[in-house]
């Protein structure tokens, strides 16, 4: 077992159920998604676009446990997203509260805190968080709130 | 000592060692034929293992019967294989000091709402004792917050200096003796939302799931006014670091 390479834990006021959904299903991600809202599901991968015809990402499932764990490939079509990579997401239930982590694995390149895919996870959970305790769809972009 | 082991590193010697384990007391005659052996092999390993000490013999009319002597072989247990378990103890005393360890930490997250609100519910008590996961009392002494629970206090955040983008504490342990460490919030507006970062400095590595979980609280109380605490409770489910199975 290979260690990850980045890890990001956060707690949200959920229920498993809507977690689950907050994650998997591409027109509530697009609600939330600090970079797009063109996303769609093409068998059983996720695929990013910035804009129609403009591919971001694809996010292949390797593996789904239904409201426990995901397993997915990340692979980025952005300059310099460097070469695919995979990453897991651990959903747990604690009391009226959800724990959730991700863990990045096979980078090849280094995590700065703060730049790169760091940033970006920060920010995709942040508007996790929002879009679930608030039901409000704020796009935590550097750019600031659309 | 020495010979203890050289009486052990015969095959033949530990076979006769097992067959007496397997029944005490043995003749010369019973212990040939369990292990195929010639008599004289048998009488010349058993004159190995007597000097060693390892079985000792009893002598009753025309038979000669021989037992196992633990005690030797206890001493050098004690003596070779107890320092290599305190070598484990050592790895644990290792792990200790690793968790132990100062180092610093960064967190960031991302809040629906102004630095001003964000520096505000840092310096308040009542927001404090609303978010804080640890807390459910929280007074204000000067610069310096108290945080307590159940009465005890757990800690003391007292505000050192504040900066445009930044607020700087020094955060005081009282829920264990551990020595004061420093803070700093750094606040980036983006538009509508902050960038919110804590850089703990000399911290331990067990802090950081408490930050995570009062970031948590701070986000959640700011975005929807709620008083939410994250605490920790008995997981439904194994850690999540122990549910990774991919090769």
């Amino acid at each position: 077992m290979m260690k990850p390479d980045y890890v990001l834990q956060t707690y949200i006021h959920c229920t498993l159920d809507a977690l689950w959904d907050a994650l998997t299903d591409p027109a509530t991600i697009a609600r939330y998604h600090f970079l797009t809202e063109h996303i769609s599901r093409d068998g059983t991968t996720t695929r990013y676009a910035f804009a129609p015809g403009q591919p971001m990402m694809d996010m292949r499932d390797i593996r789904l446990d239904p409201k426990t764990r995901i397993e997915q490939t990340f692979e980025p079509h952005w300059e310099g997203g460097g070469a695919p990579s995979r990453v897991v997401y651990h959903l747990r239930e604690e009391g009226a509260v959800c724990a959730l982590t991700l863990e990045h694995y096979d980078l090849t390149f280094p995590v700065v805190h703060g730049e790169g895919v760091a940033d970006g996870w920060a920010r995709l959970f942040a508007g996790l968080k929002t879009y679930l305790e608030t039901g409000e769809a704020i796009r935590f972009g550097s750019a600031g709130a659309s | 000592m020495d010979a203890i082991f050289k009486a052990m590193a015969d095959p033949a010697r530990r076979n006769l060692l097992d067959a007496l384990r397997a029944e005490d007391g043995q003749t010369l005659t019973a212990l040939g034929g369990r292990l195929e052996m010639t008599r004289f092999g048998v009488m010349k390993h058993l004159a190995v293992l007597e000097e060693a000490g390892l079985i000792t013999t009893l002598k009753r009319g025309r038979f000669k019967y021989h037992y196992l002597n633990p005690v030797p072989l206890q001493e050098a247990l004690d003596r070779w294989i107890a320092p290599m378990a305190r070598a484990t103890t050592r790895g644990v005393l290792d792990l200790k000091a690793q968790l132990e360890r100062r180092e610093t930490l960064t967190l960031t997250t991302f809040i629906a709402a102004p630095p001003a609100r964000i520096r505000g519910a840092l310096r308040s008590s009542e927001a404090q004792a609303a978010f804080s996961f640890m807390a459910d009392a929280v007074t204000r002494e000067g610069a310096a917050l108290h945080f307590f629970r159940g009465g005890a206090k757990m800690l003391t955040i007292e505000e050192t200096r504040e900066t445009e983008t930044t607020l700087e504490a020094r955060f005081t342990p009282r829920w264990a003796d551990l020595p004061p460490s420093d803070l700093i919030h750094h606040f980036t507006a983006e538009g509508a939302h902050t960038k919110f970062t804590l850089v703990h400095h000399d911290a331990t590595q067990d802090m950081a799931d408490g930050w995570r979980r009062t970031l948590a609280g701070l986000k959640t109380y700011l975005e929807t006014g709620a008083s939410l605490k994250f605490r920790a409770s008995p997981p439904a489910a194994p850690d999540p670091s122990e549910q990774e199975t991919h090769p």
